[in-house]
């Protein structure tokens, strides 16, 4: 019934706005119809459903095959493919052919380029089909060029069609309005035609990486960057400093906010005004949730996530933390500071242990505060002796950690060598800003289906609502159809940004703000997962996770309540099931059904929630696939999805 | 009034205050006497308000000294703070707060309930806190600023259910509320994990482990959840009630959770049944039969 109500609500001006940018896409596809006008309009949905009876033939041949049989034809199919490039074959004559020589690539070849058959319908669909992908990627790429935007959707038509259609339906890009749609004959598409289709959608998705070097090729690297460590141990000043020392913050707003909090008497807190922008977060002096800026370095465009230190605000840590690629690490080298936070219980452990679990393989360690002990270099040699050590044992490669001297409030050895004369007399490393410039860029996963964890909703302009979070895999474009998991609505992306810059299209690794529409907002929450709905994301209520067990006070036993982490969601489970304790390093079993798991054990064990979720194997998605668990504000595991139980 | 009633149904009846009746059953177990003497005493019972919220989740929990009960979950997203958009964080808080104190005074019987705990981490407890007396002095709320003194803050790691637990620990709020069931449990089972971790060999759970602890005479205290009595099977309920009794007997102490509260919801997902022991018995723990796996 809720479509119904959404026709009503729907503000059409709107709604046509990238209608025009959509190509061979019958538009029925995105909006809803009042069920008595359904039956006069052309639907392409049920047209690919009529069209089934062709495809089932195929699927018949493949249903005899085994597994095993079915791997090496895909294989076969995609190798072929390869090598024949724009011929396209139809898929059921292609299967029945791959059958008939046993798998064998070079004998199939031969008969596929000695068959005249396809030979001239390879060469007849060469222009029809592979023009359309390039032009979609061009006026994807270009918005502005209008020509092109206008002139496209006619050979768009034809093709997805698969038949040449009387030429007023092509007139005007508006040809596929539900009015004109009535005169498609619903049961045109053939075989033929639906092959094309398919062909077509499998091209845009291998195209992801020419995209990707297309439209960000000449660019700087993009690099998300959060910055954690234990309350008080000066992160957002020590960036609030870097960020005014490289221009970002302009002097007339660092003057305002130099005067506002001395009226508060908190004038130590001036720079970390730049990233605590909340009136409670100013007034406390703490950092409550993630904080973000943009900056650039020499190579890298970085956004900076600032974390929040406070025990009671690693939530939004966690969330925080699973957005970036790579960590800086502030700790205080103040007497006794450093100690506290360094402790069990302490957050520069728990900080560091999380950030390694969601991820984070690079990792910078600022040795904050460094003028309250002289920059004396025997303190400096001793906490680095210390985390050295320490972060050896959560995982981080020796070579992966830099760690650098420095001081947030008088900005020594930020963004440049330092002046103090007792530490540059023994320090003669990169400053903070050339450490950042240091750190690798990861390699995107932009060809997987796509996923963005939520992490944000808010309204947008207008009556639409925006969503923000981090593309963990694949990309997005604008017009795409998204499916909002674990709820399984649908919605279609109405406009894409990165920062406040519009985009049309956008790719793992990026932090993008979606606006969507076709779905309420209530429908929504922080910690749905958007997927691509041809390759949706698993939903389920129980799944199975190996587990590391940190230091805890009471230990795991079956029926233990926690909350679980997952991206930006916090969820109460229940540890259901101890199903086997590990040996931590070579994984193997040691006991079967453990009564209970104390401290530093590894175990596989079964997770039961009260409500679906959106979950992913870590072997398919690393990002989806870590789960974090907590009780009584403490982490007490971090865990990897091993099995997804329906 | 005589109802004879099948195995498993339920019947209801109205009941006065102050008007006598007479409950008869063909088999009285100590199990059941326990319980009713229990009820019957008025002095146990304590009634409490809890808020267990956080940014965006509130649960509004009543506990009285046989139960928990949820009167209402508000969850509201809320946007994060951003760049020029602080507005938007701080109205949706604004309104979140709102249904919060809506569902208080809603659910809240200010005549009964003798304390308001507000739980939450970091500083939601003393914005909402704050931001409720402001209204209620805008509004001239008198309820609410004459029992401005039942309300007390404290911390807990979340806004879910099971925070709770943390809660009824917490030393200053167990001073207020002393001696209610709810918080008694919760310290009961604490021990039990405190003892898990420590001396393993003398913290045991499931009906198989306990079973053999019992033949030793080694169990100290029985932790056992009221549900286990609850159960279709009267054979098996019957072992539960032997069980109970043979612990007596031999000078334990038994402790009948009530799986309304949230102590019992985790003890009964522990098998129901744990028992501390008096001295260690490592022979059960290479017991590897020992643990029921369906």
């Amino acid at each position: 019934m809720s479509r119904h109500r959404d026709i009503r609500n729907m503000d059409y001006s709107d709604e046509y706005d990238g209608y025009d940018d959509v190509y061979g896409h019958s538009v029925e596809d995105d909006y809803y119809i009042s069920p008595s006008n359904r039956q006069f309009l052309y639907n392409r949905e049920n047209s690919t459903r009529s069209s089934e009876g062709d495809i089932k033939e195929e699927d018949e041949v493949e249903a005899q095959l085994t597994d095993n049989e079915k791997e090496k034809l895909e294989e076969c199919i995609v190798q072929i493919n390869a090598i024949l490039e724009s011929k396209i074959i139809p898929r059921n004559d292609l299967v029945n052919i791959i059958i008939s020589r046993n798998f064998d690539v070079q004998r199939v070849l031969d008969v596929v380029l000695d068959d005249p058959k396809y030979k001239q319908t390879a060469g007849d669909r060469r222009d029809k089909v592979f023009m359309q992908p390039t032009t979609i990627q061009s006026s994807d790429l270009e918005p502005s060029n209008v020509k092109v935007v206008a002139s496209t959707p006619k050979t768009a038509t034809n093709v997805t069609k698969g038949f040449e259609l009387p030429s007023k339906l092509s007139t005007s890009p508006r040809s596929q309005s539900p009015a004109s749609g009535r005169e498609t004959p619903i049961t045109a598409s053939t075989a033929e035609g639906s092959e094309d289709v398919k062909g077509r959608a499998r091209d845009s998705r291998i195209d992801p990486h020419q995209l990707y070097k297309k439209e960000r090729g000449e660019g700087k690297e993009h690099l998300y960057m959060v910055v954690i460590g234990h309350v008080d141990a000066g992160k957002s000043t020590l960036m609030g400093h870097l960020l005014y020392d490289i221009g970002q913050v302009s002097q007339r707003i660092m003057h305002k906010y130099e005067q506002e909090s001395r009226k508060l008497g908190k004038q130590s807190f001036i720079y970390a005004w730049v990233l605590d922008e909340t009136g409670e977060e100013r007034n406390r002096g703490i950092t409550m949730d993630v904080g973000r800026f943009q900056f650039d370095t020499k190579t890298k465009s970085v956004t900076l996530l600032d974390a929040p230190g406070h025990k009671d605000f690693i939530p939004n840590m966690i969330s925080g933390t699973g957005q970036a690629d790579v960590a800086l690490l502030v700790v205080d080298a103040t007497r006794g500071e450093f100690e506290t936070g360094f402790d069990y219980g302490g957050q520069t452990r728990e900080h560091a242990l999380l950030a390694r679990s969601l991820g984070v393989t690079q990792l910078a360690v600022a040795i904050n505060k460094l003028d309250t002990v002289n920059w004396s270099k025997e303190r400096f040699d001793e906490i680095v002796k210390k985390l050295k050590a320490f972060l050896k044992q959560a995982g981080f490669k020796e070579s992966d950690v830099t760690f650098v001297p420095c001081s947030g409030l008088t900005g020594q050895n930020l963004t440049s060598k330092p002046t103090e004369n007792s530490l540059a007399a023994w320090y003669t490393g990169p400053c903070l800003l050339d450490v950042i410039d240091n750190f690798r860029s990861p390699e995107r996963p932009i060809s997987k289906p796509f996923r963005l964890s939520i992490n944000d909703i808010f309204k947008g302009t207008g009556a639409a609502f925006c969503v923000s979070g981090r593309i963990e895999t694949g990309t997005l474009s604008i017009g795409d159809k998204v499916l909002v998991c674990p709820n399984r609505e649908s919605a279609v992306v109405k406009s894409l940004a990165i920062e406040e810059v519009p985009k049309t299209i956008v790719f793992a690794g990026d932090q993008a703000t979606v606006t969507l529409s076709g779905i309420e907002m209530q429908n929504v929450s922080v910690g749905n997962i958007l997927c691509d709905p041809q390759n949706p994301v698993p939903v389920a209520m129980r799944f199975q996770a190996r587990i590391v067990v940190f230091n805890v006070t009471v230990p795991i036993t079956k029926g233990f309540s926690v909350v679980l982490h997952h991206q930006s969601l916090g969820e109460p489970v229940i540890v259901s099931k101890l199903i086997s304790q590990l040996n931590k390093s070579t994984g193997e079993v040691l006991k079967k059904h453990p009564r209970f798991l104390g401290n530093n054990t590894s175990a596989i064990v079964e997770i039961q929630a009260s409500r679906p979720l959106a979950l992913e194997l870590y072997s398919e998605c690393k990002e989806l696939g870590r789960v974090m668990l907590r009780v009584g504000g403490v982490t007490i595991a971090a865990g990897l999805i091993t099995k997804i139980i329906l | 009034m005589i109802l004879l009633h099948p195995m498993g149904a339920y019947h209801t009846l109205d009941l006065e205050l102050n008007r006598k009746f007479s409950l008869r059953k063909a088999e009285w177990d100590s199990v059941s006497l326990e319980r009713i003497d229990l009820a019957c005493d008025p002095t146990k019972s304590a009634d409490v308000a809890a808020v267990i919220m956080q940014e965006g989740l509130a649960h509004i929990c009543l506990i009285t000294s046989s139960m928990t009960l949820v009167r209402a979950k508000i969850d509201v997203s809320i946007p994060r703070k951003r760049k020029g958009f602080v507005q938007q964080y701080e109205k949706g808080l604004a309104k979140f707060f709102d249904n919060v104190m809506q569902a208080i005074l809603r659910h809240v019987n200010f005549d009964i309930v003798k304390c308001v705990l507000i739980a939450s981490p970091g500083f939601v407890r003393d914005q909402f806190y704050e931001y409720m007396f402001q209204t209620a002095v805008k509004t001239d709320n008198k309820l609410l600023l004459d029992n401005k003194s039942k309300f007390m803050l404290v911390h807990a790691s979340s806004g879910f259910k099971h925070s709770l637990k943390e809660v009824l620990q917490d030393p200053a709020v167990l001073n207020k509320i002393s001696d209610t069931k709810a918080s008694a449990e919760v310290k009961l089972l604490e021990n039990f994990y405190t003892m898990l971790q420590c001396e393993p060999a003398k913290a045991f759970y499931g009906k198989k482990h306990i079973e053999k602890a019992n033949e030793a005479q080694a169990i100290e205290t029985l932790l056992i959840s009221d549900n286990l009595f609850r159960c279709q099977d009267v054979n098996l309920r019957k072992e539960y009630v032997k069980m109970v009794d043979s612990v007596k007997e031999y000078g334990g102490d038994v402790k009948i959770f009530s799986s309304l509260h949230i102590s019992g919801e985790q003890l009964e997902q522990l098998t129901g049944i744990a028992a501390i022991l008096r001295f260690p018995m490592p022979e059960l723990e290479d017991d590897e039969s020992g643990d029921e796996e369906d």
